[in-house]
């Protein structure tokens, strides 16, 4: 029994590093732990289900430790962005302003085709309307249009001249500051530091969540 | 806190899981070792011819078999259980009609197959990988 024990926890992180190694598009919708739990369980649960020679602790005891792996896993990725990155992956930029970066295309093994029908699913044919696409850790692809091919909203029958804010970039994630997105918008702590004292907030620590645009503007949620 | 509580719950269920394989372990190892040996003790008074000695020790080692019964049921696959069920029978009537060569070879057997079972439930490099 404390060898399918084991062998639970080995199989386990070798299917979810597998995974991890595959890359977003082989993962759909789910996270990578999501999926592994997923498949595991499935099968584990179906051995004892089908074959009654086989004592049902033998299904109970790997499902068991599975799903306490992934609440540790989940825990541990609340509180450790390096873990949740490890884990999970980091979204990756595939258009930026306009340009296809190939590098990232490659890396992530992300086709010309593939990038055009995920566009079309999302009812954009013009290629030179997308500002950012984004190819989330769950495999699906995020678009945002340049504010001039944006949808119609009553805020902007209000101001003519449309505003390009671009892409809002988390720079406080649950206390943390992330360091490398600050630095991506030209910023740094000294003006971090100024914004939280106009905001009344003693420090990084207070926040749950701030984004900021390219317009500088901030969009933060205290930590309750 | 809120978050951290089914951390220490799911920490908590897996220490519990890896105490429960641990004890299965060295229960089927106690169990398995006790009924071998009281075999073992068997098989050398049935070919010495003294059949009261060897029945006496089949009889208890069968009967820790059959104490145990359900709970062999829960942890071991259960066409390994009818297995020694059939051997232990099969040793029975051999007894009975006191053929040693055969008593001795059908105890053997069930010697093996108590040592595969413990050998089974060990935590070791072997069985993992």
């Amino acid at each position: 029994m404390l060898t399918a024990l084991i062998r639970t926890i080995i199989l386990y992180f070798l299917i979810m590093g597998g995974l991890r190694l595959m890359g977003k598009r082989q993962i759909g919708e789910l996270e990578p732990s999501e999926l592994v739990l997923a498949l595991l369980i499935s099968d584990l649960a179906a051995v004892p289900m089908q074959d009654f020679g086989i004592p049902l602790f033998n299904g109970i005891f790997p499902i068991l430790t599975l799903l306490s792996l992934s609440m540790i896993l989940s825990v541990l990725n609340l509180k450790s962005i390096r873990l949740r990155t490890l884990i999970c992956g980091n979204p990756t930029v595939i258009i930026q302003e306009g340009h296809i970066l190939q590098k990232a295309m490659r890396s992530t093994r992300f086709t010309v085709d593939e990038l055009i029908e995920e566009l079309r699913q999302q009812n954009v044919v013009d290629l030179s309307t997308v500002q950012y696409a984004i190819l989330e850790t769950n495999g699906q692809l995020s678009v945002l249009l340049y504010p001039e091919h944006q949808p119609l909203t009553p805020k902007t029958l209000q101001n003519k001249k449309l505003a390009d804010a671009g892409l809002p970039i988390t720079v406080i994630s649950d206390g943390h500051v992330l360091e490398r997105n600050l630095h991506t918008l030209g910023l740094d702590r000294i003006w971090l530091s100024r914004k939280l004292e106009e905001n009344n907030l003693p420090s990084p620590k207070a926040v749950f969540l701030m984004t900021v645009d390219k317009q500088h503007q901030l969009y933060f949620l205290k930590k309750e | 806190m809120r978050t951290i509580k089914p951390f220490f719950i799911a920490i908590l269920i897996l220490a519990a899981l890896f105490t429960a394989g641990f004890m299965n372990g060295q229960t089927i190892g106690q169990l398995s070792d006790g009924m071998d040996e009281q075999l073992q003790l068997s098989r050398a008074a049935a070919v010495e011819g003294r059949w009261e000695d060897a029945t006496e020790a089949f009889s208890a080692a069968n009967d820790t078999w059959k104490a145990h019964e359900a709970y062999f049921h829960v942890v071991i696959d259960h066409k390994e259980i009818d297995e020694m069920e059939s051997l232990f029978s099969e040793a029975g009537s051999y007894a009975h009609q006191q053929d040693s060569n055969r008593y001795c070879t059908s105890t053997a057997c069930l010697s093996v197959r108590l040592s595969h079972m413990k050998e089974a439930q060990q935590m070791n490099w072997k069985n993992i990988f």
